[in-house]
């Protein structure tokens, strides 16, 4: 049933070449009470926008007189807050993906979907203005520091918070790409909505589908009830997919399919149901890395890696190593009962100097470290523990974390070794998966791949440890 | 007027042919690269031995969707939209394969890719995938063989197309 569109709603234009396509759109258009323009050229279509300054534009990338991309840059240079929605074939995604990166509000795949398009009219009409058009943007709740690298940064998550874009975390463990994630969330329309975030590498494979998509009771052995299952959860909100390199290939292909229609299959059910998902994904991968290798389908990595965020080394944050840690210095210590109130020069110094290859969670481990162990206004330098002073001989070579204990002379003949002789093997083999999976968050998978073990080695070990520690 | 659909084998065909059209032959080693390229002969002779004698639509539901939206008044002109737009690509499609030239074929299945799937000729959408894909890669001979299937269906699409517009002028 058609709606009349009311006098005050805004005029879109729809610029598509294809006399049925451009038909259709408008049929569709006009059938949810929007008011339309439709224009077949680029010529015509960047007429009418310099008559209309509308609020929303639909493009067709491939149009006959002039390059989509090149028009959206012209009108978005005449005016930046318009919505540009651009519509493309399934075999330009890359082309769409670099309109994103250009300032497209958000890109459509022919063949035509009818709910999926008027979805995302209605989001980029909803959206509002640009959170940021400043050189400057707010710190989002959570963060510390102000050095150029996260000034950048918070430009970036304000800038594009409000698209629906799906955006791509990547940077080593610990720099916080949970919290850029919420922040995402945070200044998003979608404030008001769900958060849900889901640790890919955290969950057993068997079980991730169900995690992710859901299940109907029965639908395997262990299935007593219903689960929603991730996607539901953040229906109205931000799915939050960590580490989803660790995604393997079958389920990539339903993320896919997710990403494509917006609609998930719980495990067991008949019948797809739609959801409203922005999804932001991390990895602390390299993901063309993973794309080259054929363990990351090109395809999806092209769907999701649409808004690139790089989060910096905390090695490459200048002075907010010390700021994060007074900030946080007097927090645990508010937390804890202490008074602890500054750090000593020296240790300022070294903190400064330290390559930090656990980033700013190492960081916090450190001080809670101190605060819990120690008492005392001033942190000093004997307060510290014994291998941050290790990591301070080791540190003249910030190279990546992962490598940089078997790739440095010393951590292999010398400094490094000091802590372990006279230990045993079996001591020495604890300390070391400890240590390794305290550097990647507590993620067995990730500690197994960089000890070039099986996972299931590591788990048998700390349940042996487990076991061992409730006998004693 | 609705004619039967296109059966499951013939729509399988071609997602098949589509789907190993995707695959980026510059990640292969050389036997691999030969396989791939048996793989796709053969698909795309199954594809054209299973779409032979079949009716160009898959997703009928899809295609009675396409002409509610539109409405009754909107509907036969929406018809003789597509008509003529399908019409264009068949030309279109015919004279970039004479080359072939693959800019041409890129351009025309571009607009396939979106009418074909959008009255739910699925089968046809997947071929002009391939074929669109096959272009990227200037691939000649697979351009030559995905063509004359890809021409076939379109053909058949069209005199669908203007059946149902004719059926839709005839007085009631």
């Amino acid at each position: 049933m058609t709606r009349l569109a009311p006098p005050t709603a805004p005029t879109l234009l729809l610029i598509e070449d294809t006399p049925s396509l451009q038909m259709v759109y408008e049929q569709v258009l006009r059938g949810a009470g929007h008011r339309v323009r439709a224009e077949a050229t680029g010529a015509a279509g960047l007429n009418a926008f310099r008559q209309m300054r509308p609020q929303v534009v639909l493009l067709d990338l491939m149009l006959p007189d002039c390059d989509g991309l090149d028009l959206m840059r012209s009108m978005l240079a005449l005016e930046p807050a318009t919505r540009v929605i651009v519509i493309t074939a399934n075999g330009s995604i890359n082309k769409a993906v670099s309109a994103m990166r250009a300032g497209a509000h958000e890109f459509l795949v022919k063949p035509f979907d009818e709910t999926r398009f008027l979805d995302a009219v209605g989001h980029a009409l909803g959206a509002g203005k640009p959170a940021a058009t400043t050189p400057t943007a707010p710190q989002p709740h959570g963060f510390l520091g102000d050095s150029p690298p996260m000034r950048d940064l918070y430009l970036r998550i304000a800038s594009v918070a409000r698209s629906m874009a799906t955006v791509f975390i990547t940077g080593e463990s610990g720099t916080g790409k949970e919290l850029c994630a919420q922040a995402l969330h945070d200044s998003s329309g979608r404030a008001g909505g769900p958060f849900i975030a889901l640790n890919c590498g955290a969950i057993p494979r068997d079980l991730l589908e169900s995690e992710v998509f859901g299940h109907l009771r029965g639908a395997f052995t262990g299935a007593l009830q219903d689960k929603p299952g991730a996607a539901a959860a953040a229906d109205g909100g931000t799915l939050f997919l960590d580490e989803v390199c660790e995604l393997d290939l079958d389920l990539q292909t339903k993320l896919l399919r997710f990403l494509q229609t917006s609609q998930i299959q719980p495990v067991g059910a008949a019948r797809p149901r739609k959801v409203d998902v922005r999804i932001v994904c991390a990895t602390n991968r390299d993901p063309l890395e993973e794309v080259r290798r054929g363990r990351f389908r090109e395809d999806l990595y092209y769907r999701l890696h649409v808004v690139p965020i790089h989060m910096p080394p905390l090695r490459a944050r200048g002075g907010d190593a010390v700021t994060i840690a007074e900030a946080m210095l007097r927090r645990f210590s508010a937390e804890e009962g202490k008074e602890f109130e500054r750090l000593s020069p020296e240790v300022v110094e070294l903190f400064q100097r330290l390559p930090w290859p656990g980033n700013v969670r190492q960081l916090l481990n450190v001080l809670r470290n101190v605060v819990v162990l120690h008492a005392g206004k001033e942190v000093t330098l004997p307060m510290l523990p014994l291998e941050l002073h290790h990591h301070a001989e080791l540190g003249a070579d910030p190279g990546p974390p992962a490598k940089a204990a078997a790739a440095t002379p010393a951590a292999a003949n010398g400094a490094g070794l000091d802590g372990l002789l006279g230990r045993s093997l079996a001591e020495i083999e604890r300390l070391v998966i400890e240590a390794t999976l305290a550097r990647h968050g507590g993620s067995v998978l990730q500690a197994a791949r960089e000890l070039d073990v099986a996972p299931s080695t590591l788990y048998r070990k700390l349940e042996a440890w487990r076991r061992a520690a409730g006998a004693a | 007027m609705m004619s039967t659909p296109m059966t499951q084998s013939a729509a399988d065909a071609a997602d098949l042919t589509a789907a190993l059209a995707r695959i980026d032959d510059n990640r292969l080693d050389g036997d691999s690269r030969v396989a791939l390229q048996e793989a796709r002969g053969a698909a795309a002779r199954l594809a054209a031995q299973l779409c032979a004698e079949e009716a160009p639509l898959r997703d009928r539901e899809r295609y009675r969707r396409l002409m509610e939206l539109a409405g009754a008044e909107a509907a036969q002109e929406l018809l003789e939209r597509l008509a003529e737009d399908l019409a264009r690509v068949e030309r279109g499609l015919m004279r970039a394969l004479a080359g072939p030239d693959p800019i041409e074929v890129r351009s025309e299945t571009h607009v396939l890719i979106a009418l074909a799937g959008a009255v739910g000729a699925t089968p046809l959408q997947r071929l002009a995938e391939a074929l669109n894909a096959a272009a990227h890669r200037d691939a000649e001979e697979e351009m030559t063989r995905l063509g004359a299937t890809t021409m076939a269906q379109l053909s058949r699409l069209c005199r669908f197309i203007a059946a149902e517009e004719a059926a839709g002028r005839a007085p009631a």
